[in-house]
């Protein structure tokens, strides 16, 4: 039993916290959000020389071969930076579902590719929870006569859409089987309208009409497809777990300064007891946040499916930390609704997160299965 | 980062599981909530005093197996899951252990130390702290002990003082300076006092559940050696603060009412098939999936505070933190309990007919204590907010 990082881990941390730190301050992180590409370029470039975007794939794809953990510990990080980057739908989505599904001849067409971050890659997934019938959004898939794939249909919320070079579909076929496969961005019958959302981040609406996949584009199919979303969507779950902890310990030390800060009654607010008790609330649920989170993150860097563990983190972080950020809300007090102040772009991205892959009554009906309910 | 026990430290899990569902298979004893505070058996600590499972983390030089508190929190988890009766070592080896090593003189070491590891005669203590006007506030203690010659003269009264009426000795907190120019915090003292000296009288105090566990203790002129002190004159207070995160660390808060849990899981688990279909059980499902991510929560905290300590570091935040959580679960596993089961679960132990295994309601009723004693909800919120997180006192 070990609560702490390696030394090389702690090393990589210190590093990400230096590079955020001086690339993006909070407002370059506002300029980026309310950019039209919605990310820099510039960052990006940075973050792929670094070798950011191919930490844990493998070395022949130009990747470092590192552990889970280093990868989540660098999600802890951007979650506190709130860095907007392709990072999650790149490498982590797309990347993690080639290289689980993907053939060899694929994985040596796409990796390199996407690790380099000369291409960006993103993901369209299907529906989280139901919706009314006739908003159900899908792409589905049926077979030309020459055996190519043609995918119809509309995916929600895809981020990055508008500069992704590839975009790789999760597509049901008639008998609702899934189908992974990538079509390029600028296949013709694909549009890219953009949405206006909680977090400004910049996602898309994608819609298919008639575009056509060849067949070797489709990366799995049936239950191949079906297990490889579900172990991409479990590893990014923790790794939305890890952005999460970043972002409510970032909430507590700023609702803690503020609040050590600002004075009324001619004392700082953060001596009366009902905010120190407000606070410690927070602490105690950060901690516990702090702690499933990692457990779910190592289980899966020593190769266990970590499912459950997962679950219970996503479960655990969502409630905890769109608490926290309600109740840093609070005790900033007006300050802290306006937009100029950074508090609130983590109650945006809580509420967010929260709902991504899955909020807790989902994650609960899954536990309850788990053990035997 | 590394979630995993030790080979080691799952033979010895192996080990304390495989003895405890032995005792369990021999009836030795009940398994029913809280029994490892309350469930006094000598014979059952000397069986684990043998194992060398008393004093596990305790140095090899006062009998213990130098292990970890990592270590001992395993054995511990398995003991409390089936609320092995750990009543008479419990206090002794938890907390006064630990202080005597600290702050005892050779004497007092040699004389309990020993005896505490070896579960002999004459070592189940209680603790003597909180007094009527003196709970969060313990600083402000008003029993006194002034000295005379070789002798100090106890005069007051305390309360809250669990399993006092069966304990050998008590570990008490008195004023010893009576000039009022020196901070209160610098007045007290810390002594080893014989519970069935003459003047000490134990009266008990029964609890909303109708259980006897605490007691009002008086001290009327109670003459006590003067090498009954602990540590130094005017330090009892500082002294109290050090020991305290050991009390807040225990997995015992967050194992209490094991029992509980494993009752309303067999109550789930016989619901018809047409029960398993409503509704109702979308929800049963819904809130035992929350108790099993913070149950997960609470291990992981105690686990942690463990082994902050055996990295020797001061857990003070993090202990607190740790007994918040784990006291705040075991309210709700019972309440939660109760719902699930409904108005049936309002039938206690001891009815004509229907007399439950496990004692839901009695354990509802105990409820409040869990976020009191030991340092009160609020008190630990202060702690986290000041000490945790800095905030201004």
């Amino acid at each position: 039993m070990d609560f702490e990082l390696t030394p090389e881990q702690n090393m990589l941390k210190k590093s990400f916290q230096e590079f955020l730190a001086k690339e993006c301050p909070f407002d370059v992180v506002r300029e980026i959000r309310k950019s039209d590409m919605g990310y820099s370029p510039k960052i990006w470039k940075k973050m792929a020389d670094l070798g950011w975007l191919g930490l844990v794939f493998e070395e022949k794809y130009g990747g470092s071969e590192g552990a889970f953990l280093d990868l989540f510990v660098l999600f802890e990080e951007l979650g506190k930076a709130q860095l907007p980057s392709p990072l999650f739908a790149s490498p982590v989505m797309a990347g993690f579902l080639i290289s689980e599904a993907g053939s060899d001849a694929q994985k040596e067409a796409y990796l390199p590719r996407l690790i380099d971050g000369k291409k960006i890659f993103t993901v369209a997934l299907p529906d989280e929870t139901p919706v009314p019938a006739g908003r159900k959004t899908v792409i589905s898939t049926g077979r030309n006569p020459d055996g190519d794939y043609i995918l119809n249909g509309e995916a929600l919320l895809v981020p990055h859409a508008d500069v992704a070079d590839m975009i790789l579909f999760c597509a049901e076929d008639q008998n609702r089987s899934p189908i992974l496969c990538l079509a390029d961005s600028k296949s013709s019958g694909l549009r890219v309208s953009a949405l206006r959302t909680i977090t400004e981040e910049r996602k898309f609406v994608v819609a298919c009409a008639n575009v056509r996949v060849s067949g070797k584009n489709v990366i799995a199919e049936a239950d191949n497809a079906k297990a490889a979303l579900e172990r991409m969507k479990t590893k990014a779950m923790v790794l939305k777990c890890g952005e999460m902890i970043g972002g409510f310990k970032q909430v507590l030390d700023m609702t803690v300064n503020y609040a050590s800060q600002r004075k009324q009654f001619g004392v700082p607010i953060g001596k009366f007891q009902a905010i120190q008790h407000f606070c410690a609330e927070m602490a105690i649920d950060l901690q516990g946040a702090q702690l499933i989170a990692y457990q779910a993150a190592s289980a899966i860097s020593s190769g266990a499916s970590g499912e459950v563990e997962a679950a219970m983190a996503k479960a655990w972080c969502s409630d905890t930390y769109v608490n926290a950020t309600r109740i840093s809300q609070q005790i900033h007090g007006g300050i802290g609704f306006t937009d100029e102040f950074a508090v609130g772009l983590y109650f945006k991205h809580a509420k967010e997160s929260e709902l991504m892959f899955g909020h807790s009554k989902i994650k609960r009906q899954h536990i309850a299965n788990a053990i035997g309910l | 980062m590394d979630f995993e026990f030790t080979e080691e430290q799952n033979e010895l899990r192996r080990q304390v599981r495989e003895f405890v569902e032995s005792e369990v298979a021999a009836g030795t004893f009940e398994v029913t909530s809280k029994a490892i505070v309350a469930e006094v058996s000598k014979s059952f600590s000397r069986k684990m005093a043998q194992r060398g499972w008393i004093g596990i983390n305790w140095p090899k030089e006062y009998g213990g197996q130098g292990k970890g508190q990592v270590d001992k929190m395993i054995m511990l988890e398995e003991m409390y899951r089936y609320q092995a009766p750990t009543g008479y070592h419990f206090m002794a080896e938890r907390q006064i252990g630990p202080a005597l090593m600290k702050f005892g003189t050779e004497e007092q070491k040699k004389e309990f130390l020993p005896r505490i590891v070896k579960a002999e005669d004459g070592a189940m203590f209680c603790l003597l702290f909180s007094e009527p006007d003196a709970g969060s506030d313990l600083a402000a203690v008003a029993t006194t002990a002034g000295k005379e010659g070789d002798f100090y003269i106890v005069n007051g009264q305390k309360v809250w003082t669990s399993e006092g009426h069966l304990s050998d000795y008590g570990w008490l907190l008195a004023k010893t300076s009576f000039d009022e120019s020196i901070p209160k915090h610098q007045t007290c003292s810390e002594f080893i006092i014989d519970m069935k000296a003459p003047g000490v009288t134990i009266r008990p105090l029964i609890n909303i559940a109708g259980e006897h566990s605490f007691n009002e203790v008086f001290f009327d002129n109670v003459k006590i050696p003067a090498t009954s002190l602990v540590g130094k004159e005017g330090d009892g207070f500082k002294q109290i603060m050090a020991q305290v995160d050991y009390e807040r660390s225990g997995i015992e808060r967050l194992l209490q009412n094991y029992p509980v849990y494993t009752a309303l899981r067999k109550y789930i688990a016989e619901m018809t098939p047409e029960d398993r279909h409503s509704d109702y059980y979308g929800w049963i499902k819904d809130v035992m999936a929350q108790l099993e991510i913070e149950f997960n929560v609470g291990r992981l905290m105690c686990y942690n505070t463990a082994w902050i300590i055996d990295q020797g570091k001061k857990p003070t935040s993090q202990a607190a933190i740790s007994k918040a959580f784990c006291t705040r679960y075991e309210q709700k596993l019972n309440d939660t309990a109760m719902k699930i089961m409904g108005p049936s679960s309002t039938i206690r132990k001891g009815s004509e007919t229907l007399s439950p295994a496990i004692d839901v309601a009695a354990c509802y009723l105990w409820g409040p204590s869990y976020t009191l004693q030991g340092g009160s909800m609020e008190v630990l919120k202060n702690i986290i907010a000041q000490r945790g997180l800095g905030l201004p006192r």
